[in-house]
């Protein structure tokens, strides 16, 4: 019948077009790293600078921080490059990573409406503007999703003395940063961000949110870069992975990383790598 | 060439209220008229006969210059030396001439050969000046002689025919009848159809069945069939008492 | 206003030029749902010729199950491969995750059911007697099969390009196991719901536009089937 000569024939032509698409011989590796990197632009520009200087295409998969590191601990990346300090620290002591270094930083500010509901302007740490805004029960708005910015911002809670889950002025989205920053926008609410990007916003979307608080230490946002440990996963690119992560350590990626801009002229990352 | 198709002791029932039962035998050069009020269990016989359904009980024998066939049913080959047509006719959608090819084609019948049977089979049935036309488009008479044109095409040792022209005017009626003769006269085919139209089964039959409530009750030539029944029922059935 | 006007036009402006990016964006994601959708196809037909032919019991079972399917959830099924083809599930050594392959068989999972619920409902309405009369004619039971189906060829044509709407609009399944890799597994959906997070709006636009024309010709292409089903 020629209907089912026909289908056969589909099929092996489909069969052929797969086996073409998969079968090309380029080296990648996959890095899980964090919306707030991807969305600020850095990759594009430094990337395509390492695939020049060694033939190997990195593969970013942009999620948060939580869910970066759970995808290396299931092997499904190479490498990973986030920012929780902690947890990565943690996860190299129980062996799912190997290699962690200190890559850059940057830092993250508290950003809110202009009229400052809860004047935080006037106080000079991040926990006491977290308290005032607790005591004055002006909205917040949480990332709520497991990222490195979450988490850090939940340190500060815990460090404030104060539990906000459940509270009615306490939003958890579960978005991204540029959503987030959006809707803490429209509802004249605060937030925690990273610097970078709020400034890749602000501008461009005329949000109305202003830099209230900034410059206190633990708003410090360290960077760091580490190995899926080849030892657990066999599979994995261990050898291009360290390329990688010995590229991104080298003055030749640390001079990269300095050079990257925004539309607007801002640094938005500082190399300091160990 | 089938020689004789022989069903004993056929049983079927449906729905534990109706029960056909019985045993039937018909020659190749023959043609067979069906006769039987409604609902006495014609259809299924045909369909049984015609090894598209098979009986629960009984068996069905097509006989050959060759061998008995007695497992028919399971038999592809032997199935494609049959052919019946329905009473309401389905055709396919695609043109006139493609519906009458389409037995042909499943035989795996070379596309010149095909195409000469089936504009024969059109021509005998007046159709070959629509052999273009998209078969859903034809009149319900069309409909009912492109069916009948399928079934010519494939040249079948035995055809039967399930009320070959109910609802049709005199016209389809009478270009039918002319195919189902000019098959006949082709001689060794075996037909068997089923009618409520006395005077047809008189124009065409050599032999009358005549079925009631499941049974065969009479079996007679047309002659004696129509002059002197040997039944009471088949008397009353010609007055037009039962029905 | 001034904006979405302002940002339009540079869409058109985009799309005119035809930039790379934009270009290998839109062929990605056609290739990997027509590729989907044509696997589908074949394994959508299958399926409903084998229900269709189904005695069994089963089938009373299978019905229901085929028309809940037809509706999944693309996130629910971009979970389930995901855990399927992740390193440490039962498919990991295939090492197919995060590529367009992944992306496939995540489509063709949302397509198959779509396909074979229309194919086996339109081969189920279609007469009957259809089968019927192509056994009278000496088709063998696969040939009668086919037979309906070629009756229902419009149908059947008209459910593989909803399908390919369904799959080609779908952003939930791609998104977690393709992973949106910028030139490798980023189609028009997942580039749109990036750039909009990331105050792109215009590449986003231009995408949206053409995901809008590419509906908008499935159904003119769904529209002139179902009329010629209708009229033959």
């Amino acid at each position: 019948m020629n209907f089912w000569r026909s289908s056969i024939l589909c099929i092996l032509l489909v069969i052929m077009v797969l086996a073409v698409s998969t079968g090309n011989a380029e080296t990648r590796i996959r890095c899980a790293s964090t919306t707030s990197t991807q969305n600020s632009g850095l990759f594009e520009y430094i990337l395509p600078l390492f695939e020049k200087d060694t033939g190997i295409k990195v593969d970013v998969i942009a999620v948060g921080t939580g869910a970066a590191l759970e995808l290396g601990k299931r092997g499904d990346v190479d490498v990973v490059l986030v920012h929780a300090k902690d947890d990565e620290l943690k996860m190299v002591k129980q062996g799912w990573f190997v290699n962690r270094h200190d890559v850059m930083y940057n830092d993250f500010v508290i950003v809110g409406s202009p009229e400052d509901l809860a004047d935080i302007r006037s106080v000079h740490s991040a926990m006491d503007a977290f308290r005032r805004i607790a005591e004055s029960k002006t909205k917040f708005i949480s990332r709520g999703d497991n990222s490195g910015t979450h988490k850090k911002e939940l340190s500060i809670w815990k460090a404030a003395g104060i539990n906000p889950e459940g509270k009615k002025w306490y939003l958890q989205v579960g978005q991204g940063m540029a959503k987030t920053l959006r809707i803490a926008a429209n509802l004249r609410a605060y937030t925690l961000t990273d610097r970078g990007t709020y400034l890749s916003l602000v501008d461009r979307e005329k949000l109305g949110l202003k830099i209230l608080l900034e410059g206190d230490p633990i708003l410090f946002n360290q960077y760091g870069v580490m190995a899926v440990n080849p030892e657990k996963y066999p599979h994995v690119k261990y050898k291009e992975a360290m390329t990688f992560i010995n590229w991104l350590i080298s003055d030749r990626g640390q001079k990269a990383i300095a050079s990257f801009k925004d539309a607007r002229g801002n640094q938005l990352f500082h190399p300091n790598a160990d | 060439m089938i020689k004789e198709i022989v069903a004993r002791d056929i049983v079927r029932t449906f729905n534990s209220r109706f029960t056909l039962r019985c045993s039937i035998e018909l020659e190749s050069g023959q043609t067979h008229a069906l006769l039987g009020p409604n609902g006495s269990g014609k259809s299924t016989l045909l369909r049984i006969l015609s090894l598209l359904e098979r009986p629960q009980q009984g068996e069905v024998v097509y006989r050959d210059e060759n061998e008995d066939h007695i497992n028919p049913f399971s038999d592809l080959a032997l199935r494609r030396r049959v052919t019946l047509v329905n009473t309401r006719p389905v055709v396919f959608r695609e043109s006139v001439l493609k519906n009458v090819t389409y037995g042909l084609r499943i035989r795996g019948i070379g596309r010149g050969k095909s195409m000469e049977r089936a504009m024969e089979a059109l021509r005998s049935v007046g159709l070959e000046h629509l052999k273009n036309q998209p078969a859903p488009l034809l009149s319900s008479g069309e409909k009912q002689r492109l069916s009948l044109a399928r079934a010519i095409a494939i040249d079948p040792d035995v055809l039967m025919l399930d009320e070959p022209t109910v609802n049709l005017d005199p016209e389809n009626t009478g270009i039918i009848e002319q195919a189902i003769m000019a098959l006949h006269e082709k001689g060794q085919r075996l037909i068997l159809f089923v009618t409520h139209n006395l005077f047809q089964a008189r124009k065409l039959a050599d032999k009358v069945f005549f079925i009631h409530n499941g049974r065969i009750i009479e079996q007679n030539s047309r002659e004696r069939f129509f002059s002197s029944p040997e039944t009471e029922l088949a008397r009353r059935f010609l007055r037009g008492e039962i029905y | 206003m001034g904006f979405l006007i302002e940002s339009t036009l540079k869409a058109v402006g985009i799309i005119t030029s035809l930039d790379r990016e934009f270009i290998s964006i839109v062929l990605l994601s056609l290739r990997v749902s027509g590729t989907a959708v044509i696997i589908a196809t074949v394994a959508g037909i299958l399926l409903a010729v084998c229900i269709y032919q189904m005695q069994s019991p089963v089938k009373r079972l299978l019905i229901p199950l085929l028309n809940t399917s037809m509706g999944l959830p693309p996130v629910v099924v971009g979970l389930f491969i995901y855990l399927l083809l992740s390193r440490s599930g039962p498919l990991g050594t295939l090492n197919l995750l995060y590529t367009p392959t992944a992306m496939i068989i995540a489509q063709c999972v949302l397509a198959t059911p779509i396909i074979a619920g229309i194919a086996h409902a339109s081969m189920i309405s279609a007469d009957p007697e259809i089968r019927f009369t192509a056994l009278c004619l000496g088709a063998s039971e696969l040939q009668a099969t086919l037979r309906v189906i070629m009756e229902t060829r419009y149908s059947i044509l008209s459910s593989v390009v909803a399908g390919l709407g369904r799959v080609i609009a779908e952003v939930g399944a791609v998104l977690i196991v393709g992973g949106n890799i910028a030139g490798y597994t980023r189609v028009m959906t997942t580039a749109i719901a990036l750039e909009a997070d990331r105050g792109d709006f215009i590449l986003a636009i231009a995408l949206g536009m053409i995901l809008l024309l590419l509906s908008l010709g499935i159904n003119a292409v769904l529209y002139i089937f179902q009329k010629r089903g209708a009229i033959d």
